[in-house]
C-alpha cells in the first residue's frame, strides 16, 4: 500500500489523508520525483534510522515561513543537502497519509505506493532569498 | 562548533540506538537514544562539518527528566547544562552512512560556557502523539531486551503525585494473577519468569517483562508467551458478552475471571483508564488495549448477566483420598501427581461400580476422568465449579 516498507505501526494511527496546501524545501527548481525521497531511500547506508517511522517519510510545512525557518535552521547547522526552493504544493487524499505536528507545523507524508509525486500540482516554486 | 582535541576519547564511550525522534524534519535533529544497558540519552544535532561529519551533543537522562522535557517545561539548552552525569559526549558520525568516527567527552562546567544549543529551543509532544510513540517503544525495547513485554498505562483522578495501594492490590497483583494463570505458572515460576520494571508514580506506569521459555527461542517468531498473553489484550478489549465468551473459549481454567472482575471493579470505582501495549520481541509486533470506565461498566452487566455455564472433561491421574457414601450422591476426593487436590461427587452412572469395586484409598493410582462445570463468578458471586467423576481405570 506504501511506496516504503514501513516499520510497524507506521504511519501513526492519527495520520489521515487530506487535501491541502503545503509548502516542502527542494532542492532544483523544477518538479521531480526525487524531490520526495525519505530519508532512508536518500541514505540507504544509514541503518541506524531504519526502525523509525518519520524517516520514512517526505517532510512538508504548513506554510512558507515554517519552511524558511527550517532551511535556515538547516543552514546555520551545515546542511548542505536541504535544498535552496520552496515549493507550494497540494497534496491530495490519494497521495498518502498526512501527520500534522501543530505546534511546529512540520507535516510528515506517508506516500502510496500509487503516489505519482511527478505529478503533484504545484502551485510555485520559489527561490529562497 | 569545534571541540578542543584534548577532549578526544579514545574508543567509544556510548553504543547507541535510536530510540524516538523528537524532532525529526527530513533530517535528524533530536533523538532519544539508548545503551545496551537501557540507559536512555537525548542525542542533538550539533552541525554537519564540510558535509561530510554528522556532529551530536550527548548526554544520558532519566526518564523523569525526559517527560519534564517532552512536556516542553525546559529548553533543550538547560537540559544539557544540567547533564545528570556532569559531562557532555560529542560524537562524530561519518554523514553518508553514520558510522562512528571520533568521540569527545566535555567536562560540564567547560560545556555551559560554549554551549552551542538555541537558548529559546522547546520540544512539547502532543499527548496522543506520547501513546502513539509508546507503542513504538514498547516495541523495540521488548527487541532489545528479548523478552515479551507487557506495557501498562494507567490514570485516574484518584492518582495525583503518589500510588494509593488499590493500583497494586486491586490492578498490578490482579494482572500478575492472569499472567500465571495464562502461562499456567506457579507463583515461584512465576517470579523466575516475569519481572517488573519503568516503574512511574506520576501516572502509574509499569512494564512486565516476561522471558520466553528457552524451547520457544528456537521458534521464536512464534512466542507462545506473546500469543498466550494476547488474551490480556482481547480481555481488556472486550465490550460484550460475546466478545468475552470468545476470549473466556478454550481456557481450562477460569481463575482468571476472578481476577478480571476485580480490575473491572477497580476501573469504575476509581473513575480509571488503561492503556496496554503488549510487544513481540522476535517481530516487534504490538496490541494494544484502551480499558476505561464506560467499557467496564458495559462488562459488569455482562458479567451480572452471567456468562454461560462451561463444561470440560479432563484427565487426572493419581490417588483416591477419600470416597463417601454417606452422602447422595457419593463424594470424592482426589490427589493428582502435582499434589492439587479435586473434590465432587460420583456421577451416577458408576455409583454401583465403585461401591463394588476394592477401591484401595491413597495407595492404588488411577486414572480418572472428570467433568467439571464452571459457574462463572459475577460481581456480586463467586465462581462455583462443580466436579464429577466420570470414569476411572486403575494404572497401578
Amino acid at each position: 500500500m506504501f511506496k516504503e516498507t514501513l516499520p510497524a505501526n507506521c504511519p501513526p494511527l492519527k495520520a489521515f489523508e487530506k487535501e491541502i496546501i503545503l509548502f516542502r524545501i527542494f532542492k532544483n527548481e523544477t518538479l521531480s520525483a526525487i524531490e520526495f525521497l525519505p530519508y532512508t531511500v536518500e541514505f540507504p547506508n544509514i541503518e541506524r534510522y531504519k526502525t523509525m517511522c518519520d524517516a520514512y517519510a517526505i517532510s512538508f510545512f504548513s506554510t512558507y515561513d515554517q519552511a524558511v525557518a527550517c532551511y535556515k535552521k538547516a543552514m546555520e547547522k551545515g546542511n548542505a543537502n536541504i535544498g535552496k526552493y520552496i515549493a507550494e504544493v497540494i497534496v491530495k487524499p490519494e497521495h498518502g497519509k498526512i501527520k500534522i505536528t501543530e505546534n511546529s507545523g512540520h507535516c510528515n507524508l506517508w506516500l502510496y505506493s500509487s503516489a505519482e509525486v511527478e505529478k503533484i500540482e504545484t502551485v510555485r516554486i520559489v527561490e529562497i532569498e | 562548533m569545534i571541540f578542543d582535541e584534548k577532549y578526544i576519547l579514545s574508543q567509544n564511550m556510548l553504543n547507541l540506538d535510536v530510540l524516538e525522534l523528537l524532532d525529526f524534519k527530513g533530517y535528524p535533529i533530536l533523538n532519544v537514544e539508548i545503551d545496551n544497558t537501557g540507559t536512555k540519552y537525548l542525542s542533538y544535532l550539533d552541525s554537519y562539518i564540510d558535509n561530510t561529519i554528522e556532529q551530536r551533543l550527548i548526554i544520558p537522562i532519566s526518564d523523569a527528566r525526559l517527560d519534564f522535557f517532552k512536556e516542553g517545561s525546559v529548553s533543550l539548552y538547560n537540559i544539557f547544562n544540567s547533564s545528570e552525569n556532569k559531562v557532555v559526549y560529542v560524537i562524530q558520525y561519518d554523514a553518508n552512512n553514520n558510522q562512528y568516527l571520533r568521540n569527545y567527552l566535555i567536562p560540564l562546567e567547560e560545556f555551559v560556557s560554549i554551549n552551542p544549543i538555541e537558548q529559546d529551543y522547546f520540544i512539547q509532544i502532543e499527548v496522543d502523539e506520547v501513546v502513539a510513540n509508546q507503542q513504538e517503544l514498547v516495541a523495540l525495547y521488548a527487541t532489545q531486551k528479548g523478552k515479551v513485554i507487557l506495557d501498562f498505562y494507567l490514570t485516574s483522578q484518584k492518582i495525583k503525585t503518589s500510588l494509593p495501594p488499590w493500583v497494586f492490590d486491586k490492578f498490578l497483583l490482579q494482572i500478575q494473577n492472569i499472567i500465571g494463570d495464562l502461562l499456567d505458572k506457579t507463583y515461584k515460576a512465576l517470579n523466575e519468569k516475569v519481572a517488573y520494571s519503568k516503574i512511574g508514580i506520576a501516572s502509574f506506569k509499569v512494564s512486565i517483562e516476561i522471558t520466553p521459555d528457552q524451547n520457544n527461542l528456537n521458534l521464536f517468531e512464534d512466542v507462545v508467551e506473546y500469543k498466550r498473553l494476547f488474551k490480556i489484550i482481547d480481555l481488556l478489549n472486550s465490550e460484550s458478552k460475546e466478545d468475552l465468551v470468545k476470549v473466556i473459549e478454550g481456557f481450562k481454567d477460569e481463575k482468571f475471571i476472578k481476577s478480571y472482575i476485580q480490575i473491572v471493579k477497580t476501573v469504575i470505582a476509581n473513575d480509571a483508564n488503561i492503556h496496554a501495549t503488549l510487544a513481540n520481541p522476535a517481530t516487534k509486533e504490538t496490541a494494544i488495549a484502551d480499558f476505561n470506565k464506560n467499557k467496564a461498566q458495559k462488562i459488569k452487566t455482562v458479567i451480572d448477566e452471567q456468562l454461560p455455564e462451561r463444561t470440560d472433561i479432563e484427565e487426572v491421574e493419581g490417588v483416591f483420598l477419600k470416597l463417601d457414601f454417606k452422602v447422595n450422591p457419593p463424594a470424592f476426593i482426589i490427589e493428582n501427581d502435582a499434589e492439587e487436590i479435586f473434590k465432587g461427587k460420583v456421577d451416577t452412572s458408576i455409583i454401583d461400580t465403585i461401591k463394588a469395586d476394592k477401591v484401595n484409598l491413597t495407595t492404588d493410582k488411577y486414572k480418572f476422568t472428570i467433568k467439571t462445570i464452571h459457574k462463572p463468578e459475577t460481581t456480586v458471586s463467586a465462581e462455583q465449579i462443580h466436579r464429577f467423576l466420570m470414569l476411572y481405570n486403575l494404572i497401578s
